[in-house]
């Protein structure tokens, strides 16, 4: 690829780029939209005014902040200052994984921040608008004024679970190789039709289970015949450890597809 | 992590070895730390059978323990 010129929309990537690849050329997209002009098909937010709300990692970098709203003059949106804003932005709580790390102490850090104002909000990170979405703050990310997409109204769009945000990535990239550079992606139209109720995969979600792990262990128990089974239940229970972690998972053959009980990991090795 | 985690009334069979799976001694490890258990294993291939009460029990406690130290 040479030396491309990489632009970003997400912050936190632009300043990685910049801290570790200090050669490149690295642009964030909202000053280079501002000035080289937005889409011709945007899509109007439902209210007239928004709250902007800057990531941590934009916190340094006034022409992003600054490009941002000029994007949303552009497109005639009233802006709603916070009161923690620009260099003084605050966590949408996601910030050092807290999420991951401590998820109480996450939950009060959005609730804190989604309650600054009443407007909706558009922030110009992924995981600051996901974060608020999962407290049912309406929320979106400045593209999806941009660029019109297959939702009505994005703002009440739920935040994606793990599993959906990996499938999300794994379809873009596919899309971009086929799309842009002619190329197909290895392993795509082989899934096996794995049935994963509701319940279950709140489950998942809650232990931070991707259902592409669930696949892994269920193909590897089918090709090995490694699994136990419950006699009482019927249901067959196989485990697979890929790296690190081993996630166990309790599940039933159909005739043409496989149902998810149960899945569980554990890090700790047992002989 | 001593105590035996055998669920009371295991019914499992390891598929392979067409074996019901019954309790013995292992051995779960995590950086560095070896903790004795009874848990089921397959008297034939030693597959061990962990229980999801004990991975989201006092196993994940451990870990989180040992990550913490």
């Amino acid at each position: 690829m040479g030396s491309p010129r990489v632009v970003t929309a997400c912050s936190s990537c632009q300043r990685i780029f910049r801290e570790r690849l200090p050669d490149a050329r690295v642009d964030s997209v909202w000053p280079l939209l501002a000035e080289i002009g937005l889409p011709t098909s945007p899509s109007p937010p439902r209210t007239p005014s928004l709250a902007v709300h800057d990531p941590c990692a934009a916190r340094s970098d006034p022409d992003v902040q600054d490009g941002v709203r000029a994007i949303l003059a552009k497109l005639g949106i009233e802006i709603v200052e916070l009161g923690h804003r620009r260099e003084t932005t605050t966590c949408c709580g996601y910030g050092g994984l807290m999420s991951f790390a401590n998820p109480e102490v996450a939950g009060k850090v959005v609730e804190r921040r989604i309650a600054e104002s009443g407007a909706d909000y558009v922030a110009y990170c992924a995981m600051c608008r996901d974060n608020f979405a999962s407290k049912g703050k309406r929320s979106l990310h400045l593209l999806d004024l941009l660029f019109r997409g297959a939702d009505s109204d994005p703002a009440a769009r739920s935040r994606p679970t793990f599993s959906e945000r990996h499938e999300n990535r794994a379809r873009l990239r596919a899309r971009l190789l086929r799309e842009l550079w002619g190329e197909e992606s290895a392993g795509e139209g082989q899934r096996m039709n794995l049935i994963v109720p509701p319940e279950v995969m709140a489950v998942l979600e809650k232990r931070m289970i991707l259902v592409e792990d669930v696949a892994k262990v269920i193909t590897h128990a089918e090709a090995t015949g490694e699994k136990l089974e419950d006699a009482i239940t019927g249901h067959l229970i196989a485990c697979h450890r890929p790296v690190t972690v081993t996630y166990w998972v309790e599940y039933s053959l159909q005739t043409d597809s496989v149902v998810v009980h149960d899945a569980y990991s554990h890090r700790m090795q047992v002989r | 992590m001593s105590e035996s985690e055998t669920p009371p009334a295991a019914t499992l069979v390891c598929v392979k070895c067409k074996q019901q799976m019954v309790p013995a001694k292992v051995t779960a490890s995590y950086l560095g730390n070896d903790f004795p258990i009874e848990l089921l294993r397959c008297p034939g291939c030693g597959r061990v059978h962990v229980p999801e009460s004990l991975a989201n029990g006092k196993m994940l406690q451990v870990e989180q323990l040992l990550e913490d130290k």
